[in-house]
């Protein structure tokens, strides 16, 4: 521990603490604008500067260690006075285009210029002709509102390990963009959205569909049927003034009523059928297939879309079964309508997901149309959503819960735990160990999988042998992973892991890259927390058990990894090079 | 043939040169003393000596006489070369001259012979320092001297050296900056160049000083002809066992790389080099950790320059209070200056700190070039600041250049007259910053373009009041929030011509008028009709005919259409053009 | 080769290998600019071809780059003068005057005070 001073006032730190850590202990948050809680300190922006008595340069706050007998003065005249210059600088190479941006209300620049008070504009604007990149209909990217905080490129070269992102040319001239600016469709993107998740401005965005949903929703001859993903429904409650975490599952499903769509499903749903498809499969392959081990869930995306580009050699190891919301449109398409005697060409499907990412999964592969018709229709992002939620006026606090649709909208507390890392394998083993064993765990909540560690390893005892699983989150943590993997099979060795699961973004999907903006590692716990309530309150807890689900085989599937599950549930994978171009 | 007396003659006075006439008046008296045979009297072209009047040097015996008149000659002759009388009162010693300490080698051995650098005691240091010394006296020796960095900081050596020493990390190295990317600064390549063993011992001794196990040279790929010289210094000296495992019995083992530079000046900084040399895009990153505490891959560094380096070896050998006893009381040992410029000798000088800029320009650069009035002189390039003509007797030292806001930087010395504009020479500075820009930070990136862009205003006559002001303040941002020094140093060539030449700014902004006549979009051409003789030679060659008129009436210039190239001023014969 | 030990630095740095003739030319970047490489190669050709014995060296920059190429020259009994601006027909006149003849060439010397 160390003393020093700020602002006159002592205060006592362990080693090593920034000096923009240690000023919360005398109640300053000393303004920043690059820095993230996320990420190494970049120290580029410079508006964290303070004074220290005795140093006559001024020190950056986000990534200076406070060492013993520092005297810093936090804020003066001298010191606000600078900060607006640069702020007003900044402001000077950035578009003025505030009423019209994604992030209007949500831009941390935009934040800042409104503390500083920066009334006029100082200084003559630069505006570069830099052009705007929508290439992967995911993430949109207008480079001219880059302020070079370099968050973007932390995420994804070192967070994320994709390296799709980076600086290229220096000065005035400096910017962020894909090797030799090709557009992020022809580089390694995974379109997994943690940069737009971590742009403080409106430069990385994700590409907007709502106006799509608006029209479907308007359209009298189309059905419209909605289904949110887990992690929404504990995520968008901090763009409605509701505390981080909390459930808003009922009163979502009545929002939907009211925006107008005319069935509500979700989405876990179709992660119970992951579940039962995937659990099959994992047996199928533990008992009597143990060279295809290990097998990796293939639930993410992004994470598929990496695989296909970076890593081929693991590829036959990944489970065949498509992500839960695809299984959703698709039985909404064939089952739902036949229920229904709905015609299916008149079906639309909208996901909410927290990830930007489904945006290119529903049109991936061939067996996203496996109904016959797009599977899922569109997809739009938790941050979509709740812009939808208010420009429809619904006052939504004071909406009464109501309930899905049952036949694909029942789920169990199995299903809602996908959202979080660890959620996915606890799921499955409980499924898996029911499977192989005919009996019940005494403890279904795996402690060892769950948490924010960037891989965790768990070995589970079943019926006198040991399940090995790894659970990874944020892809730069998967290369540990899948090197032992690859490791022990070059020397001819059993697996290190049996079952592995892996999210692209830290804290799985509750972090996505479509989820409110300021994530932080509390708001991922917070999220996390309300998903496992939401388990502890199901009844149920055990996919097999879902009773819709049942229903749903015994009428119209069969058997898992029968051939009408294999139609609709199940995909192909290809592999094909990080550069397009 | 017998032994000759040799004389070197010189007519050192400023406004005149009749060394010619001096020579044949010597010569005369020679033959009529008959001792025309015993000796050579020969025109030299300089002899480092100005306004001395006639200068002859005795070569043979190393004396030089100042101030000789035609009449003193033959009593010169008499007693230099027959030995009768004395001439003592014309003795002449350079009080004032350079000290080469660093420059001992460079111009005396041939710098690919390794033989040739041991002659003068190279690698004596080494040697004696492995056997004799530790690393703790070496450290020692180092404060004794008082040596600071030369690559512009001033940082004490021996205390950066003490903080690797101390770490508790064993993995340290040794890096040495030949970076070198001041605009007319070219002292570290000339030593590279021409003494590159030096360098080698220095870095070798460094190594051992602080406990490295591996030592780096990041020079500039543009210096290929230095990178040449330290490849075969370093393979010469693995041959000699003076690198390598083991060196010279003492158990101590050291290895040499170079790494290249790919024409970043911001590489020049400590931290941007160190993510250079790791293969990162050369970024400066936040200080503290300081590259002593946590450097290359996150191990101890020392990171010096190469002229620091090249003074190593010296001071083991000599002693540290040999180094002490030269400059001042702060700065310590010599600098060496390339100066540049509009000054007759434009080279390398070393001098001992404490030497004023006078002394420097006048005394060993022979004065300004073409005979004019000295404007200002401008020190530590892009970083630096001018100093006035009215305080050209500043010392050169650390503090002394602080104090009249310039800084000592690498040791780039530019000389400016009159012809030179004091708004033109800070913009030819920031413009290089702004180029120079690594861009990871707003301050410097954005700073430095929105000053330029109001400084090239100004030049271009478009300069309103205010924008002084918003410089003012533009700087104030610029040098408190910038993330590394490229940032933080940039506005000082703008301040300090500011400060010291405000007027010529004002000139600028209100009168839109250049006093140089460098600016060249505020400088007017027009035809003084009493002294145009219509020769038309202007108007045939102006090239885009903006010269019109006629033998009658007379030519004029179109002041539209006129591009200010100034080629009509200069083929005028009559000085009929006024540029204005 | 050889290793080195402290024993042989020490020899080597009372020895004297400039012994005999020589003219020195600066050839670091300063010295190649302004020719000096022209300039050796004129001393090369012409003293082989006069058969005049004497060595050329090489060396570092001298200082005084204003006047490069620069030449040192030890020769004829006379003491070591230095000249400046050595373009080919300079290096000539070095070569037929001094090397020849033991007479110094006017106009061409430079000779600035320093210590070493």
């Amino acid at each position: 521990m160390i003393t020093a001073r700020i602002n006159g006032i002592t205060v006592k730190v362990p080693v090593g603490t920034t000096i923009l850590e240690a000023a919360k202990r005398v109640q300053v948050k000393i303004p920043t604008l690059c820095a993230h809680p996320d990420l190494h300190s970049r120290s580029s922006c410079g508006i964290c500067i303070v004074k220290a008595k005795g140093v006559n340069k001024m020190l950056r706050a986000c990534c200076t260690p406070i060492e013993k007998d520092m005297d810093i003065i936090t804020h003066d005249a001298e010191i606000v006075e600078i900060r607006r210059t640069v702020i007003e600088l900044i402001l000077s190479k950035h578009p003025n285009e505030c009423l019209t941006c994604t992030r209007n209300h949500t831009c941390e620049l935009q934040q800042l210029a409104a503390d500083f008070g920066i009334l006029r504009e100082s200084f003559p604007q630069i505006e570069p002709n830099i052009p705007y990149d929508d290439s992967t209909g995911a993430i949109a990217v207008d480079r001219r509102k880059c302020i070079l905080c370099g968050r973007c490129v932390d995420v994804c070269q070192i967070m994320q390990n994709v390296w799709a992102l980076s600086f290229l040319d220096r000065g005035i001239d400096a910017r962020v963009a894909p090797a030799g600016e090709i557009t992020l469709e022809e580089s390694p993107c995974v379109r997994c959205g943690q940069c737009s998740a971590h742009c403080p401005t409106g430069a990385i965005v994700e590409h907007d569909d709502t106006p799509k949903v608006w029209e479907a929703l308007q359209n009298p001859d189309l059905h419209c049927v909605v289904q949110i993903a887990p992690a929404v429904r504990v995520a968008v409650g901090d763009i409605l003034g509701y505390p981080p975490g909390t459930n808003l599952t009922r009163k979502l499903y009545a929002a939907f009523r009211r925006l107008g769509f005319d069935s509500v499903f979700d989405t876990n749903f179709g992660a119970d059928v992951t579940i039962v498809e995937e659990g099959t499969e994992f047996v199928h392959r533990f008992t009597k297939a143990p060279e295809q081990l290990p097998l990796i869930t293939s639930c993410c995306p992004a994470w598929v879309d990496f695989m296909e580009k970076y890593h081929h050699d693991v590829v036959p190891h990944f489970s065949s079964c498509k992500s839960p919301h695809q299984i959703v449109g698709a039985l909404a398409k064939t089952f739902y309508a036949k229920k229904r005697r709905l015609d299916p060409e008149k079906i639309f499907v909208v996901s909410i997901m927290p990830c930007t990412a489904k945006k290119y999964e529903i049109t991936r592969s061939k067996e996203m149309y496996s109904s016959g018709y797009k599977d899922v229709d569109i997809v739009i992002t938790t941050r979509e959503l709740a812009r939808m939620i208010k420009q429809s006026g619904i006052d939504f606090n004071s909406l009464v819960d109501e309930d899905a649709d049952s036949i694909l909208g029942e789920y169990t507390g199995a299903a809602t735990i996908f959202g979080v890392t660890g959620g996915v394998m606890e799921a499955a083993l409980r499924t898996a160990y029911y499977a192989i064993t005919g009996g019940k765990l005494a403890n279904i909540e795996f402690e060892n999988v769950r948490g924010f560690d960037g891989v965790k390893e768990g070995a589970i005892p079943v019926h006198g042998t040991t399940v090995k699983v790894a659970v990874a989150h944020g892809i730069g943590n998967v290369e540990y992973v899948l090197n032992r993997v690859v490791e022990a099979k070059r020397k001819g060795e059993e697996p290190p892991y049996h079952f592995i699961e892996v999210m692209a973004c830290p804290g799985g999907c509750i972090g996505g890259g479509g989820q409110p903006y300021g994530i932080t590692n509390q708001i991922r716990a917070a999220r996390a927390a309300g998903l496992y309530e939401d388990d502890r309150d199901n009844t149920i807890r055990y996919s097999h058990e879902n009773p819709s689900l049942k229903a749903l085989y015994d009428e119209y599937i069969g058997k898992p990894l029968g051939e009408r599950a294999h139609h609709l549930f199940h995909t192909e994978y290809t592999t094909y090079s990080e550069y397009k171009r | 043939m017998s032994k000759q007396t040799i004389f070197l003659l010189r007519d050192t006075s400023l406004t005149q040169d009749n060394t010619r006439d001096f020579q044949v008046l010597f010569l005369k008296i020679a033959r009529d003393l008959g001792i025309e045979e015993s000796i050579q009297a020969v025109r030299a072209s300089d002899l480092g000596i100005y306004d001395r009047g006639y200068v002859v040097k005795d070569l043979t015996n190393g004396v030089t006489y100042a101030n000789i008149r035609d009449t003193d000659i033959e009593r010169f002759l008499k007693a230099t070369v027959k030995g009768e009388g004395s001439v003592d009162e014309f003795k002449y010693t350079a009080d004032k001259c350079q000290l080469r300490v660093v420059l001992r080698n460079c111009g005396l051995i041939d710098p690919e012979s390794i033989e040739e650098y041991m002659a003068q005691q190279g690698y004596c240091a080494l040697a004696k320092a492995l056997t004799e010394m530790t690393p703790e006296t070496v450290i020692e020796e180092m404060k004794k001297s008082g040596l600071r960095g030369r690559g512009g900081a001033g940082f004490p050596t021996w205390m950066k050296w003490s903080f690797a020493r101390n770490s508790l990390d064993e993995t340290r190295f040794v890096v040495c900056n030949a970076d070198e990317g001041d605009p007319g600064a070219y002292m570290d390549g000339s030593i590279l160049e021409g003494d590159p063993h030096a360098v080698v011992e220095g870095m070798i001794l460094a190594g051992f000083a602080i406990g490295a196990q591996r030592g780096f040279f990041y020079i500039r790929a543009e210096y290929p002809l230095a990178i040449k010289r330290i490849e075969t210094a370093i393979e010469q000296a693995y041959e000699r066992g003076l690198l390598g495992n083991n060196i010279l019995g003492s158990g101590f083992s050291f290895d040499l790389e170079i790494r290249l530079g790919a024409g970043a000046f911001v590489c020049g900084e400590e931290t941007a080099l160190i993510q250079s040399i790791e293969g990162k895009r050369g970024t400066p990153i936040s200080r503290p950790p300081f590259p002593a505490d946590k450097g290359l891959w996150k191990h101890p560094t020392i990171i010096n320059n190469v002229e620091t380096l090249a003074t190593i070896a010296q001071i083991i050998n000599r002693g540290g209070e040999w180094l002490a006893a030269i400059g001042t009381e702060k700065s310590k040992g010599t600098k060496v200056f390339a100066i540049t410029g509009k000054v007759k000798n434009s080279g390398l000088v070393e001098i001992p700190m404490g030497m004023t800029l006078g002394e420097i320009v006048f005394g060993i650069a022979g004065g300004v070039l073409g005979g004019g009035k000295l404007m200002a002189v401008q020190t530590g390039g892009p970083s630096g600041g001018v100093i006035p003509l009215e305080l050209i007797d500043t010392k050169v030292s650390y503090e002394h250049l602080a104090e009249v806001g310039s800084i000592m930087g690498s040791g780039g010395l530019i000389v400016m007259d009159e012809d030179d504009c004091m708004v033109d020479i800070p913009r030819f500075y920031l413009r290089f910053c702004v180029e120079e820009s690594c861009g990871k930070c707003a301050p410097c990136r954005i700073c430095g373009f929105q000053m330029l862009q109001i400084l090239d205003r100004i030049a271009e006559g478009k300069g309103v009041d205010a924008d002084l002001k918003q410089m003012q303040r533009i700087a104030q941002g610029m040098q408190k929030a910038s993330l590394c020094a490229l940032g933080q140093t940039a506005p000082n060539p703008v301040l300090s011509t500011m400060k010291y030449f405000a007027e010529e700014y004002r000139q600028h902004v209100e009168d839109k008028k250049c006093r140089a006549g460098k600016c060249t979009k505020m400088v007017q051409y027009s035809i003084d009709q009493t002294h145009c003789k219509k020769c038309k030679l202007c108007a045939v060659n102006c090239p885009v005919g903006a010269i019109s008129g006629s033998r009658e009436a007379g030519y004029v210039v179109d002041q539209v259409k006129c591009i200010k190239c100034g080629t009509c001023y200069e083929v005028c014969k009559f000085k009929a053009i006024v540029r204005k | 080769m050889k290793k080195l030990s402290k024993e042989d630095i020490f020899a080597a740095s009372k020895s004297n290998p400039y012994v005999g003739d020589y003219v020195k030319v600066g050839i670091s970047t300063c010295g190649v600019a302004a020719g000096a490489k022209d300039t050796i190669k004129v001393f090369e050709e012409e003293t082989k071809r006069l058969g005049i014995k004497v060595d050329i060296r090489k060396c570092g920059c001298i200082g005084m780059c204003y006047a490069e190429p620069l030449v040192e020259v030890s020769a004829a009994g006379l003491p070591k003068v230095t000249y400046g601006k050595v373009n080919q027909s300079v290096a000539l006149e070095i070569i037929q005057e001094h090397l020849a003849h033991g007479r110094l060439v006017n106009d061409y010397i430079f000779d600035m005070p320093m210590n070493r």
